[in-house]
């Protein structure tokens, strides 16, 4: 079982800060500490390190986001550690979030005892993270005009684009690596290519699911509900109202500009842990809270933010939080790859070699 | 450095003042603050915070809400950065303490709110490898009685000197010097002001330690950076001087289990502080 929880926090002044404690009689040494800091710089692959401390089992969690906090455990044995893993780093997880943005709503004893854990991070928000960073923003775009590209030509354009020669291809292609949008192979040789595998598409949609629920379960909500959701997608003229089904070179596009948002969003752990309590139907304060198992106080500033961003709105009378508007992301096949893959090849812009191995990787991604 | 903070009402009172450093003699330099608190009161500010240079000092003031709030600091500082103290102060003395001000009551606590501002932290990062003496520099340096056998750091030992420096908290960071660590070096002289390579003295190991003057140069180019040829009271021990020639550094001499070296080295210390100070206006 656990049996003490500490966060050290590394200052570049200080040094080495014990921020929080449970016990708080809890007792530690400068040597320890360093000797779990220093396991973790030596091998940066997994975040979750096992040690003993002054003949004591110690698990600590490092996140590389983060190389500034070390989340550590004494636990009775490693045997219960390696087994709960998993809720050791939901839990070092959630603990980074709130050392981030409220501190002073940690509680550690109750974080243990509930076992509190953020999800580790969704498809849907490693997809979020390519509208984070302009640069990989604008190769997605490029990759949608030309699907496959060698990674030195990609690299150039790139550079040209942005007018930098200091722009790092490999940085700014990682998110879309990591979120499984392109593939990047060597064909034959020398030739570095990138292949286009899904395609995304970010938008807010109405919020079906927890509107049917609403109308089924709380009829005198629904109506109320229902007017909040109209007047943000079908207002009445001459207010054109959300649609992202707008073309996104057309000025009147909501796509672009609402896109970085709703990715801030979505690339929040504690935002998405709360949107996606509510995404399915309304609930309280106290029950999202409780379902998420988060402090009060954050879910309720998360709540907020939220609010202010129009993706949930709060219903006094019946004490609700409900999502008028609920940001996605899609992924799907890029069909129109095809056309392009032979056009190219007829170009001779890419060899056999290349167009046969694009079409394998669509079809390995996209069958069953 | 701030040698000192000064808050006056409007009428030329003094409602707050404390002393960091000397500086100008105190009877002429409270005439002189009731008279530029005088002057501020004809002319608008607008909020900002403006400087003046009289001899070696450098005079920053605002007025704000009837009160004028005066910084004296040294030319050599970054006027930036004390801009961003003055404002600091403004904001807690407004937030805080403004009516106990202006009804002339304690300022409970606001001394060492005051304090936290302009005493400011300076890293000093001891690098060596193994056995060079180390963390018998850094007991040297805080007065303590010299460990006789020797206990090889783990990842690095922060300690603070005991005494401020040109009104700065010195916090001194001994790296362990064994190579396992070596891969926490360039992490942790993140942000020193000063590093201290401390050698040995003897050829082999001043030459494998023109390695760490290359590591400390691309890591913290902005830092001072000073040689020390420690253990000078053995026979095979380079002179001061030829070790600063290899290592292309200022290098001074030092005897760590001797503790008549102390003063010495915290002058070193203080004046590579200043220097790397007035390097940084420089530039």
């Amino acid at each position: 079982m656990l049996e003490a929880a500490f966060i050290v926090h590394l200052d570049d002044y200080h040094g080495f800060i014990v921020e929080k404690k449970f016990p708080e009689s809890l007792t530690l040494t400068e040597k320890a500490i360093n000797e779990i800091y220093f396991q973790h710089s030596t091998d940066s692959k997994t975040n979750l390190k096992f040690s003993e401390m002054d003949g004591r089992k110690v698990i600590s969690f490092m996140d590389s986001n983060h190389p500034e906090w070390i989340i550590c455990y004494i636990v009775s044995d490693e045997e219960y550690a390696r087994a709960e893993a998993q809720t050791i780093s939901g839990m070092s997880r959630l603990l980074l979030e709130l050392l981030g943005s409220s501190p002073d709503t940690i509680d550690l004893q109750e974080i243990i005892e509930k076992r509190s854990v953020l999800p580790s991070v969704t498809e849907e928000q490693l997809m979020a993270e390519v509208f984070l960073t302009p640069s990989t923003a604008l190769i997605l775009e490029r990759m949608q005009s030309q699907c496959v590209e060698s990674a030195a030509r990609l690299s150039i354009w790139l550079k040209n684009e942005i007018q930098s020669d200091t722009v790092n291809i490999r940085n700014a292609i990682q998110p879309l690596i990591n979120s499984k949008i392109v593939k990047v192979e060597m064909i034959g040789k020398t030739k570095e290519m990138v292949f286009l595998v899904q395609d995304i598409f970010c938008y807010r949609a109405p919020p079906v699911d927890s509107i049917t629920k609403v109308i089924e379960e709380n009829p005198k909500l629904a109506e109320e509900y229902l007017a909040m959701v109209k007047a943000f997608y079908s207002p009445p003229p001459p207010d054109k109202g959300y649609n992202p089904t707008i073309a996104v070179d057309d000025p009147n596009s909501p796509i672009v500009e609402d896109r970085e948002k709703i990715a801030k969003i979505l690339t929040n752990r504690i935002h998405y842990t709360v949107l996606s309590a509510i995404r399915k139907s309304p609930l309280s304060l106290n029950q999202i809270a409780q379902n998420t198992s988060l402090p009060r106080e954050v879910v309720e500033k998360s709540l907020l933010v939220l609010e202010a961003d129009r993706i949930v709105s709060y219903f006094e009378g019946e004490d609700l939080w409900a999502v008028i508007t609920n940001p996605l992301i899609e992924k799907f096949m890029p069909e129109y790859a095809i056309p392009i893959i032979s056009h190219k090849l007829v170009d001779k812009e890419i060899n056999n070699e290349t167009a046969s191995r694009y079409c394998q990787l669509l079809f390995e991604t996209w069958s069953e | 450095m701030i040698r000192s903070v000064y808050i006056l009402e409007k009428t030329g009172n003094i409602v707050f003042s404390k002393e960091y450093a000397e500086s100008e003699a105190r009877s002429s330099l409270v005439e002189f603050l009731v008279n530029l608190t005088n002057f501020l009161g004809t002319v608008n500010l607008d909020g900002k915070t403006e400087f003046m240079n009289l001899s070696t000092s450098r005079f920053f003031y605002t007025v704000q809400d009837d009160f004028t709030f005066i910084f004296i600091a040294d030319k050599a500082d970054d006027s930036a950065q004390i801009e961003d103290k003055v404002g600091q102060l403004v904001d807690i003395f407004k937030r805080e303490y403004i009516e106990l001000a202006k009804n002339h009551q304690p300022l409970d606590g606001f001394d060492e709110k005051v304090d936290e501002i302009a005493v400011t932290m300076v890293k000093v990062a001891i690098l060596g490898f193994a056995g060079v003496g180390k963390t018998t520099t850094l007991h040297l340096l805080r007065g303590e009685t010299l460990p006789l056998v020797h206990d090889p750091t783990i990842g690095v030992s922060i300690k603070k000197l005991p005494e401020e420096v040109e009104n700065a908290n010195i916090v001194l960071w001994d790296l362990a010097g064994q190579s396992r660590f070596s891969i926490l070096w360039a992490k942790m002289i993140a942000n020193a002001q000063v590093v201290v390579i401390v050698t040995d003295s003897t050829l082999e190991n001043v030459l494998r330690s023109k390695k760490l003057v290359t590591l400390v140069k691309d890591e913290v180019p902005d830092a001072k950076i000073l040689g020390i040829a420690n253990k000078q009271d053995l026979p095979t021990a380079l002179t001061p001087e030829r070790v600063g020639q290899i290592l292309g550094i200022p290098t001074y001499e030092l005897v760590a289990i001797d503790i008549s070296y102390r003063d010495r080295l915290i002058q070193i210390i203080r004046r590579a502080i200043l220097e790397g100070k007035s390097d940084k206006k420089d530039n």
